[in-house]
């Protein structure tokens, strides 16, 4: 019956994730907070503030739970057309994993940053253009622009030492991407 | 003084030092305006680079930058709704809802005049006023600066749209991912849970690269198939009538007040400024409701007020020596390395270049009313083409600047993962501009609340020997039980049925 009130309507359905997500969190932060020494230079020590704001937290995860429960039922036709645009979480989900990856493979070492820039330019202008062909033309150009010049600005102009080793260089004798 | 001041503009309209001015302003726009990238960053990148400059000459460059960075904020602000600095967080609020309703050009008109008036504003206060303002507030206690960010989490708190809970959550979320970390007072690790690369705990860029920035890409990538709303400019002025801001004069005077005083408090931004302005702008404005829907009233406080306190931040730098925001302490280092000691005897010892330093920051504000009402068109077209071609383009500037900060890859996790959190913030419609606020003043909250016990034998109760203290906790108690008085007298009065809470 809880469960089912809590899970009931969109909003409470957030809501509810939200204060449970927000009571574990806390809860992670004084049970580690606890762990602290106790304070032996000044009054406060390092546990006080951050058991203070988790405490604080937890109250009020549990005023925005209770609003879930105390809160009347809204009418059926209230929610309705209330969001005409389908979500895409499928596409926010491959725009995640095209960020990942692309610092997973500079952090790796696989990819240099001007051909691992310019691939998720690519990878992630089709997704975000959804396969059009046209816009996927025009991303080639900017993805290589964007990615050497990027590269030649930063690295050569403002001395910063981003990430250059590649899988692909190393294969080929050099030792830049 | 008005010698000393004329002196200085002859100077600064000499052409190596005019150029200087004008080149650091033109790049802090384009900069300020392209998400991702900021003021901080772009001075910092410049410094070295200045080393071979004459002294008073690079900093002219520097304050310029600084200058034009604050104002760029606001076009994307305004046309992406992602704040190109973190000063004009409050100008999404209304100008993003302006912009949507097909008046971009008068969004950034009012940003733009509103700018350079705040930032005049702020100059007047900086010839005239500095001396006696930065040492009224050197007799702040650390239980001021404790009340007062207490009060400024309370203040971003109230102005959330929906829920105050939520943004207290907000507030006080962000607070908690500033904890973990080193503690300086007593050089105890917390929070850390055995990574080693939380013992610097989270650094702010990334943290608002990650907020503002990668959370919106994930969003507009969610909502992929929403018709994209066009923000492109169209051939109306960017200018708004001189006798159309008569109608404001009131708001933008108050604001470039509050955000030249905010300015001059140590620590305290122009996210602040502008957030106090837009609040007060709010509660006297005969329609409160209106804010947060392209109001131009918010526009004006806002824009005003962060541009008023980059003139207010620089009075302690140069007079006490105090950075009044982030920027202000890098200005304050670049002053070092050119061996130029600031402090109160600056004006006795460096004079010529103070005065210098206080002319380029009037003509930096001119220029850049100048280039943004000209090229605003220009700018903005890069924050106006396809997402499909922007978000990539702005993801790869998060990783340059993540990654610049120490070189490490670690930053960029920082900048993905708040990136998820505030994406998730966002669906439970939880407000991201307190968390960020509270991920900012937790540092301060602490040391202040921490030196404020030190000093006092009565512990809390020493605040009752502090008046002024006093007045910012009773705001703060205020500014907590108003919302909820409202929504009782509200309850009280017969209304329609609620649609949904």
């Amino acid at each position: 019956m809880l469960v089912e009130r809590l899970w009931a309507e969109p909003w409470r359905r957030a809501d509810s994730v939200l204060a449970l997500a927000l009571i574990l969190l806390s809860t992670v932060v004084i049970w580690a907070a606890n762990r602290l020494p106790p304070p032996f230079f000044d009054p406060l020590g390092s546990a006080a503030v951050p058991r203070f704001v988790a405490w604080l937290l937890i109250v009020l995860a549990l005023a925005v739970l209770g609003r879930c429960l105390l809160t009347p039922a809204a009418l059926p036709a209230v929610d309705a057309g209330r969001d005409t645009v389908r979500p895409a979480p499928l596409t926010a989900l491959g725009a995640l994993i095209a960020s990942i990856l692309y610092v997973g493979l500079m952090q790796a070492g696989l990819l240099g940053f001007a051909p691992a820039s310019a691939l998720f330019i690519m990878a992630l202008g089709a997704l975000l253009s959804r396969g059009e062909r046209r816009a996927f033309l025009w991303m080639i150009p900017l993805a290589i622009i964007v990615g050497y010049g990027l590269n030649y600005l930063l690295t050569g102009v403002f001395y910063i030492d981003l990430p250059q080793r590649s899988i692909f260089g190393s294969l080929f004798g050099g030792g830049g991407g | 003084m008005a010698l000393d001041l004329l002196n200085a503009f002859v100077y600064v309209f000499q052409p190596w030092p005019f150029f200087w001015v004008l080149l650091g302003t033109t790049l802090g726009i384009f900069v300020g305006a392209i998400p991702g990238l900021t003021g901080g960053m772009l001075i910092t990148l410049t410094m070295p680079l200045t080393f071979y400059m004459d002294s008073t000459q690079a900093l002219l460059l520097l304050v310029a930058m600084y200058v034009g960075s604050v104002s760029g904020g606001l076009i994307s602000a305004t046309l992406l709704r992602m704040p190109g600095t973190p000063s004009s967080i409050m100008t999404t609020f209304d100008g993003y809802p302006m912009a949507q309703a097909g008046q971009p050009e008068r969004a950034l008109a009012l940003g733009i005049g509103s700018s350079l008036i705040g930032g005049l504003i702020a100059g007047v206060f900086l010839v005239l006023l500095s001396p006696p303002l930065s040492r009224w507030a050197m007799t702040f206690s650390p239980w001021e600066y404790f009340t007062m960010v207490l009060m400024a989490i309370v203040l971003i708190a109230s102005i959330s749209q929906g829920s105050m809970v939520k943004g207290l959550i907000a507030g006080f979320l962000g607070m908690l991912f500033a904890m973990p970390g080193l503690n300086e007072s007593d050089g105890q690790l917390r929070l850390t849970f055995g990574f080693h690369e939380l013992d610097d705990g989270f650094k702010l860029l990334p943290v608002l690269l990650g907020v503002f920035v990668m959370s919106q890409i994930i969003k507009d990538a969610f909502e992929i198939n929403k018709a994209p709303v066009s923000l492109a400019l169209g051939q109306g002025q960017v200018l708004v009538r001189l006798s159309e801001w008569r109608r404001h004069a009131v708001n933008i005077l108050r604001s470039g007040v509050i955000g030249t005083w905010i300015g001059i408090l140590p620590g305290v931004g122009a996210s602040i400024s502008s957030m106090v302005a837009y609040v007060t702008a709010k509660n006297f404005s005969k329609t409160p409701e209106k804010f947060g829907t392209g109001h131009e009233e918010g526009i004006v406080a806002s824009e005003a007020a962060n541009n008023a306190n980059v003139g207010g931040a620089l009075i302690p730098m140069i007079t006490m020596g105090i950075p009044g925001s982030p920027i202000d302490a890098i200005l304050l280092s670049a002053l070092i390395l050119h061996n130029i000691q600031p402090g109160p005897l600056l004006f006795l010892t460096n004079g010529d270049f103070v005065w210098a330093l206080m002319a380029a920051y009037f003509v930096a504000n001119v220029l850049m009313f100048v280039i943004m009402t000209l090229a605003v068109r220009r700018i903005a077209k890069l924050v106006t083409i396809d997402k499909a071609f922007l978000l990539p383009v702005i993801f790869v500037c998060c990783v340059v600047g993540a990654y610049a900060l120490s070189n490490r890859m670690y930053d960029v996790w920082v900048v993905i993962a708040f990136g998820v959190i505030g994406f998730g913030l966002d669906r439970a419609k939880v407000p991201l501009g307190p968390f960020v606020i509270g991920f900012v003043l937790a540092g301060i909250f602490e040391a202040e609340l921490r030196s404020s016990l030190q000093m006092s034998d009565a512990g809390f109760l020493g605040i009752l020997e502090r008046p002024i203290a006093l007045t910012f906790l009773a705001i703060s108690v205020l500014m907590l039980l108003w919302p909820i008085y409202q929504q009782r007298r509200q309850r009280r009065q017969p209304t329609l049925p609620e649609t949904s809470p």
